[in-house]
């Protein structure tokens, strides 16, 4: 078979899945349930800056409600408490992990959790290094919420959306970073699933920070450009090799020292 | 580029232009929903993964539109976040169970009976040759050969250089080539 041959198969093969999906999907049905869970988490949004902008008078209320047949209780239900307590863990795991404290990060995950956490080219067991990667390059987190997604008998899933801070783009006047988001599945209060999406294209950090740094590190460090990147000359992947943590830290700080004076080194 | 032209982008915003955030993100969902439920059923394997993975989607741009420029970047969003999501559903369902959809040939498409057969035969062995690939160059040839997407507009949806672009597409197109030498 040409090459020709194969790609025009690979074509017709990939058309013809595709349809078939497309052909099974139920789209109004689908809406109708995004809509449902998009108002719900409205909704409880809602309630929670009421809650939060209302607490003197929630406190006043609740001593009042200590004497008997005065003030009825609230009647509107509460969010399930499995979605609260897997929107915290999930919460308290992201502040670990832009805390860079990676044993408080590790009390969060089942022993079994599958991690996809913002590099996994060593494998699940290897997240950590990850975390090392992202603290020596000046990584910080800045959690904007933790939203329950839906729930199955595989757990409940939460996303929380992020902006970012990296590179010392917040030293250099850029960014942070937004569309970025964690994605988890908490069960019995363990998180047993975590993934990432970012979007270093659509918002800016790519062409602001990733690629300016890529551009210097090759001049003015070409040696160690070939230790810190594992994909090198091509410049997409970082290496998490303890000696390429190293000079990622280093250089990082070399970077913004010398454009943090508008510098282009 | 059969996802999403131009012109279709352009219709989009001026159709987009003036709603509320809830209203133009339901008619995206309206418009794009089934497109990307077959993008996604490329990229994982299994419908109700891939319809999962399409929801996902849009609960991140609902919460995400207000920090969007324009509807163009809500439609190059969804994509990316189609692509990114198949990748995790794709890791975490490899470590757990594959399940894979089965090609059924087009009736229409069959000369006789002994030549669909080998037609289908053939079709679920690349296909089958397609899920076995690394997750990278099995997005670049979805993008590429569904999509109908340049080097530069995979590089864009990936967030990787168009010369790795070009690398993982040659590779794919090789372990396909030589999956199907090796069956027949």
């Amino acid at each position: 078979m040409t090459t020709s041959e194969l790609e025009r198969r690979l074509a017709a093969v990939l058309d013809q899945h595709a349809e078939d999906a497309m052909n099974e999907t139920r789209t109004d049905e689908l809406l109708t349930r995004f809509e449902a869970d998009t108002e719900r988490q409205a909704k409880r949004r809602r309630k929670g800056w009421a809650a939060g902008g209302l607490v003197a008078v929630a406190a006043a209320a609740a001593l009042i409600a200590w004497l008997p047949g005065t003030v009825s209780r609230d009647s509107q239900p509460a969010p399930p408490a499995q979605e609260r307590g897997a929107e915290q863990t999930a919460a308290a795991f992201v502040d670990a992990y832009g805390s860079f404290d990676r044993e408080r990060a590790a009390s969060y995950l089942a022993d079994d959790a599958v991690l996809d956490l913002w590099v996994d080219q060593y494998g699940d067991d290897h997240w950590q290094r990850g975390n090392r990667w992202l603290e020596a390059v000046q990584a910080k987190f800045l959690l904007d919420s933790c939203d329950t997604i839906r729930r199955s008998s595989e757990g409940t899933y939460v996303s929380c959306a992020y902006k970012l801070h990296a590179f010392g783009s917040d030293q250099l006047g850029k960014g942070p970073y937004d569309l970025n988001t964690f994605s988890f599945a908490v069960k019995d209060g363990k998180i047993v699933e975590a993934g990432q999406v970012q979007s270093p294209g659509a918002n800016g950090f790519g062409q602001q920070m990733w690629g300016p740094f890529v551009d210097w590190v090759s001049k003015a460090y070409p040696r160690d450009a070939a230790v810190m990147y594992a994909d090198w000359p091509v410049g997409d992947v970082q290496s998490e090799t303890p000696r390429s943590i190293e000079l990622w830290r280093k250089h990082v700080e070399d970077y913004v020292e010398t454009h943090a004076g508008g510098g282009t080194g | 580029m059969r996802g999403v032209s131009h012109v279709d982008e352009v219709r989009a915003a001026d159709e987009l232009a003036g709603l509320g955030r809830a209203d133009a993100v339901a008619s995206l969902f309206r418009s794009q929903h089934r497109r990307l439920v077959g993008l996604a059923a490329l990229l994982v394997d299994d419908r109700a993964v891939a319809e999962d993975v399409v929801q996902d989607a849009f609960v991140g741009l609902y919460r995400r539109w207000r920090h969007l420029r324009d509807p163009n970047a809500a439609v190059a969003y969804l994509n990316r976040a189609v692509v990114n999501g198949g990748r995790d559903r794709l890791r975490g369902g490899q470590r757990a169970a594959t399940r894979r959809l089965m090609m059924v040939p087009r009736a229409e498409t069959l000369e006789s009976a002994e030549q669909g057969a080998i037609e289908h035969d053939e079709a679920d062995r690349l296909w089958r040759a397609l899920t076995r690939l690394p997750t990278r160059q099995r997005q670049v040839l979805v993008l590429r050969y569904y999509l109908d997407q340049s080097e530069a507009e995979i590089a864009e949806t990936l967030q990787v250089s168009p010369g790795s672009i070009k690398r993982h597409a040659s590779r794919g197109i090789d372990a396909l080539a030589r999956s199907m030498e090796a069956g027949s």
